[in-house]
């Protein structure tokens, strides 16, 4: 802290205590703050930071817990679904754990609680076909976080091609991309999503502002490294698939969605140093 | 409530200030973090001893008092002698002086 208390100028202060006014989640990490803003070499690209800063969505345990119960709400009031015929399955592909079976385990208790004690959890994509075999045709997929939806198509047109009956299916996320739901929605599949977000510059920003914006963050991409063994940063660039997401789940909750701007959790600087990154992504080899 | 030692500090600062002081004059004065001078001053305010425009603090009436307060006990702590009369007081002892200590049993 006292190595960087000297770079901190009379702005700087001010912009971090209007921070800690709207964001409390950022005084629990105020050395990787202080070290992006210190990353910043233009006041702009310390406005662009603060600006974003301030329209992020870092779910704690309540709001979690809130979004859990308007989750079970929908599912067991107004999906039109029951219970004997439900099935609730992650849209997990590989072998590998991963937030949709997180969210699932999660879910199964606002479930219980709201009157649903024998509905059938599925930790796995490939179990929901065995399912809907024994009867189990209303299928919902649960995940946390939707970007782009491009993940979501491929599951959808996966599961026409294995489920060869009839089936209904329903989507239900924690927090999304408005852009990423509009397009299942265009498939004509109905989701349930709490918190909608919309593209953190491109949609907030116009005109001379978002020239500058975009600019001011490429700017500062390029001072994160390039590659990471065999991750590229230009995948990633604004998000995967330029999703701009100002979002995360607090603490070991979530891991942080891909979507969101590198900035904010790309492991190491452009010489390969590590960061004190204020949100963590959980990416195998990537670090 | 009690105050910290950061909190206590800011409002003798303050109470000493006739027209308040910077946020950032008190962040260069201390060995403190942003988030410790945040905090601090989210609880001078919700205690109504302090009061801040946008940059500024400035003590409250209920802060001077406060501080007035504090004040006198600070000073009374300050030196417990300070209160005893002068025909009580012995003569001082010069170094390497030899006296005779009195044993209390």
């Amino acid at each position: 802290m006292n190595k960087l208390k000297k770079y901190i100028k009379k702005d700087d202060l001010k912009n971090v205590f209007s921070l800690y006014s709207k964001q409390p989640w950022l005084l629990e990490k105020e050395d990787s703050l202080l070290e992006l803003l210190m990353l910043c070499e233009t006041p702009e690209h310390k406005n662009l930071v603060i600006n974003l800063l301030g329209e992020f969505h870092f779910l704690d345990n309540k709001v979690l817990s809130n979004f859990l119960n308007l989750i079970a709400d929908y599912i067991i009031s107004d999906s039109g679904f029951s219970e004997d015929t439900t099935q609730i399955a992650a849209i997990t592909y590989d072998d590998e754990a991963d937030s949709s079976q997180k969210i699932l385990d999660y879910i199964k208790m606002p479930l219980y609680k709201q009157g649903w004690p024998n509905f059938k959890p599925v930790n796995h994509y490939s179990s929901t076909i065995k399912n809907h075999k024994k009867g189990r045709h209303q299928i919902i997929f649960i995940d946390e976080f939707i970007g782009s939806g491009q993940t979501i198509i491929g599951r959808v047109k996966q599961l026409k091609n294995d489920i060869k009956g009839k089936f209904d299916l329903k989507f239900c996320f924690i927090a999304g991309m408005e852009y990423g739901i509009q397009k299942i929605e265009d498939l004509g599949y109905e989701v349930y999503c709490p918190l909608r977000l919309t593209r953190g510059i491109t949609e907030k920003f116009k005109e001379k502002e978002l020239e500058n914006a975009l600019s001011n963050m490429k700017q500062l991409e390029e001072k994160l490294a390039q590659n990471i063994d065999d991750f590229d940063l230009e995948k990633y660039s604004f998000g995967y698939n330029q999703a701009e997401a100002l979002y995360s789940l607090e603490g070991c909750n979530g891991n942080t969605p891909n979507s969101v701007f590198p900035l904010f959790w790309w492991p190491r600087l452009l010489n390969q140093t590590s960061r004190n990154t204020l949100i963590t992504r959980f990416e195998r080899g990537l670090k | 409530m009690r105050l910290n030692n950061l909190q206590k500090l800011m409002l003798n600062d303050l109470f000493k200030s006739t027209e308040g002081l910077y946020i950032y004059t008190l962040y260069n004065r201390y060995n403190s973090s942003p988030k410790e001078l945040f905090l601090a001053i989210e609880v001078l305010t919700k205690m109504s001893l302090v009061k801040s425009d946008d940059e500024r603090l400035t003590i409250t009436t209920s802060g001077i008092e406060y501080a007035i307060k504090t004040y006198e006990v600070i000073k009374a702590k300050s030196n417990k002698l300070d209160g005893i009369q002068e025909k009580f007081s012995g003569p001082k002892i010069e170094i390497n002086q030899f006296y005779i200590p009195k044993i209390i049993n």
